[in-house]
């Protein structure tokens, strides 16, 4: 066990002109918190220049995307018995400014923190907030709970979530799942942040991957996770360690 | 088209959907891979219950008997999906060789350095 207890993970796919100063900001300024960045493959010098600065790495060998790299960090998070982990981008996107806020939320017992735009502010009416209004709506007809981004990327898990998402199929970091685990009853709250636009580098979407996305996750929300096992797992709080234990067991 | 057809496609498409649900309650398949097939079973099921639809395709590409325009549309979805499918396989069985060859060359050098 270690004793810094929050494990920053940044997935990073040919982010050269972003990680250095994105992982420098986080090393000069936030040394509580350990950070793991996940190379997905990239065929720029991402990993030249994290291994030439010394920072703490994993090299994906192939490109694996969003979904597997961050899966990446949250098996080390879960081998290396972080008590959190949140997933930070490697674009400068997120601000290790709100960690902080998010992680004092986490203490009265949730078991998800979404870093969100949209708590206190308002949506801005545009075409790119159109799918975060659907899926926030989605997420709402299926589960009766609020979540007012179910896009973004900064999120926080416990050590329970670390555990799922880890090492279970169909846990993406994706709105679909954010509804599954609701369903489940796990405790999701949002904090209020505010991010950075992108300063380089190109976004994981684009307009018809945007759409493919939304028909994918839309199906999924509204259909498919109506099917997966509902054991309603995280509804009581779990603090029999020996119930865990048997889960653990089950999981191997 | 024969009530005959219009029953088996809505029957085959509720099977199919039920597999695939089956498959990823049970943790077997990923969610994405399950997507393809349930647009295509929400589809046959369309196009059964509405008949309509299919007589106004037919009639406007000149088929003579509708069912025709059914088979078409699934050989035509399908010999799409197999081509798709090819790729992936290829780039998955490209991907295995990278990772089978990168671990032997790692052991490797982890043994010379001993």
């Amino acid at each position: 066990m270690e004793n810094k207890k929050v494990l920053m993970i940044i997935p990073a796919y040919n982010e050269q002109d972003n990680i250095i100063r994105v992982v420098e900001k986080i090393k000069k300024n936030y040394p509580q918190y350990d950070y793991i960045i996940v190379n997905d493959g990239s065929i720029d010098h991402t990993s030249r220049r994290c291994h030439k600065k010394g920072y703490n790495i994993i090299d994906l060998p192939i490109n694996l995307g969003l979904a597997g790299a961050f899966q990446t960090g949250l098996k080390y998070a879960y081998f290396h018995g972080y008590e959190y982990a949140i997933q930070f981008d490697a674009d400068g996107q997120h601000k290790p400014e709100y960690i902080n806020a998010m992680f004092e939320k986490m203490q009265q017992g949730y078991d998800i923190i979404i870093g969100s735009r949209f708590v206190d502010k308002k949506k801005e009416i545009s075409l790119r907030m159109l799918g975060s209004v659907v899926l926030s709506l989605a997420i709402w007809l299926t589960t009766g709970k609020r979540v007012t981004d179910p896009t973004s990327g900064m999120r926080m898990f416990n050590r329970d979530m670390i555990r799922e998402f880890a090492l279970s199929i169909n846990y993406g970091p994706e709105p679909d799942t954010i509804s599954y685990l609701l369903k489940q009853g796990a405790n999701v709250a949002e904090v209020q942040v505010e991010m950075e636009e992108r300063i380089s580098g190109e976004s994981y979407l684009n307009m018809s991957t945007a759409v493919l996305y939304m028909i994918r996750m839309l199906i999924s929300i509204f259909f498919i996770q109506n099917f997966r096992k509902r054991d309603g797992r995280f509804r009581e709080k779990r603090n029999l360690a020996i119930k865990d234990d048997v889960r653990e067991e089950n999981h191997v | 088209m024969s009530s005959i057809l219009r029953v088996l496609l809505v029957l085959t498409s509720l099977l199919f959907t039920w597999f695939m649900l089956r498959k990823i309650r049970n943790s077997k398949l990923q969610i994405e891979y399950a997507i393809f097939w349930i647009i295509f079973s929400l589809i046959l099921i369309i196009l059964a219950v509405f008949p309509e639809l299919t007589y106004l395709g037919a009639r406007i590409l000149g088929f003579i008997s509708p069912a025709n325009l059914i088979y078409l549309f699934v050989i035509f979805i399908l010999m799409v999906k197999v081509f798709l499918m090819t790729i992936e396989l290829s780039q998955l069985e490209n991907k295995v060789n990278e990772l089978i060859q990168k671990i032997a060359l790692d052991e490797k050098e982890e043994n010379e350095s001993k």
